[in-house]
């Protein structure tokens, strides 16, 4: 090649880079995708779960039992204050990851998670408990309110569920439950025992209730 | 040299650095070089994909990834580099807030790999001997399920380069 030459050698090179910088075709393939699913689980007392701890891929399932709280107030202490109330509930061991969390038959262990896309307050679950007005015992009440509790945990380090006394005849709320966290709780009851009532096995049910936005 | 010679001379060399500056201008030589594919044919298997958790219950020793697989059908018109070699590269682009990660197995000729959001891999080298390039991929998609909030679209696309 000749020194007269090179130029034009150079400038078809450098227009042949710059051609290759324009697409041919703007040709792109598009994938839509949906967030992820939502879920929510409660279990208070006796729960069911199988193949392990949930940290150890246990699966949560549905449990039946509807678990007893109950005190005997011996003649000599009625109306002599506050008695605690022992559990027919066995559950001991957190769902989680099995540490020995609540202390039966003194305590009911509450725990669940709410499962969802996104993170932060706001869009929290809210787990509430409905107790009817009375405790009967055939034609006799006694106020839910006479029914307490106090919250903890081997080992918590917060309290998940505030300790309280039954609304009688209402809804109340506990926590709001944050989003994909597991929360959990022991529950100790306490009957009050502040007044004189007559002789009889008073009953009632309670329930609580998760809910999602 | 003589006085026409050598401006000859000089104006070449300044010609060839201005070249050079020029590729030397992007941070990236082969991005720089690479070019856009027509992907158009490329099929999706379903038109939209919920995503799942991989662990549903959210504990301590758990994760909050979500994730799902689709099924591509790649189609890369590559006629115009019949007979030569390539290196063609799959993009992943930016998408919103969120990183996504996609991974696939390799099929018959394409490499298997993995990519990130904004990011490209390498997916063939080799001669170009088909205009139509054909290949199925299964694409696994996972991103973080706490700050995926709202459906989105992933746009892929493909880049060649001349080897």
């Amino acid at each position: 090649m000749g020194p007269g030459t090179w130029g034009p050698i150079s400038v078809a090179l450098l227009a042949g880079l710059l051609g290759a910088f324009a697409p041919m075709s703007a040709g792109a393939y598009t994938i839509s995708i949906d967030p992820g699913t939502k879920s929510i689980y409660l279990v208070v007392g006796t729960g069911k779960m199988t193949g392990g701890t949930l940290d150890s891929g246990g699966t949560p399932g549905n449990s039946s039992v509807v678990n007893k709280v109950s005190v005997t107030v011996p003649a000599a202490s009625i109306g002599s204050g506050p008695l605690p109330m022992t559990t027919d509930s066995t559950t001991s061991n957190s769902l989680l990851d099995g540490f020995a969390y609540c202390d039966v038959p003194n305590e009911v262990y509450v725990g669940g998670y709410y499962r969802a896309p996104g993170n932060g307050a706001g869009a929290s679950a809210s787990l509430s408990v409905t107790s009817p007005a009375n405790l009967t015992s055939g034609g006799q009440n006694l106020s839910f309110n006479s029914i307490s509790w106090t919250s903890g945990g081997n080992g918590a380090n917060a309290v998940t569920i505030p300790s309280g006394t039954f609304a009688a005849g209402t809804a109340q709320n506990l926590i709001a439950v944050s989003k994909n966290y597991w929360f959990e709780g022991c529950l100790q009851f306490f009957y009050a025992n502040a007044s004189v009532v007559p002789a009889g096995t008073f009953t009632g049910r309670v329930t609580y209730t998760l809910t999602s936005p | 040299m003589n006085a026409r010679l050598y401006l000859r001379w000089r104006f070449r060399v300044e010609h060839w650095c201005l070249i050079a500056a020029f590729l030397a201008s992007g941070s990236n030589v082969n991005a720089f070089t690479a070019v856009r594919v027509d992907d158009s044919a490329t099929v999706v298997s379903q038109p939209v994909s919920k995503m799942q958790w991989r662990t549903p219950v959210p504990g301590r020793h758990t994760d909050h990834v979500v994730q799902t697989r689709v099924n591509v059908l790649a189609r890369l018109n590559l006629a115009a580099w019949l007979g030569q070699g390539v290196r063609i590269y799959m993009v992943l682009e930016p998408s919103g807030g969120n990183t996504f990660t996609a991974s696939w197995r390799g099929g018959a000729r394409l490499l298997p790999g993995t990519l990130q959001s904004g990011q490209r891999t390498l997916v063939f080298v080799g001669r170009v001997n088909t205009a139509m390039f054909e290949e199925p991929l299964v694409l696994d998609l996972a991103t973080d399920g706490r700050t995926l909030v709202a459906a989105q679209s992933l746009h892929f696309h493909f880049e060649l380069e001349v080897a």
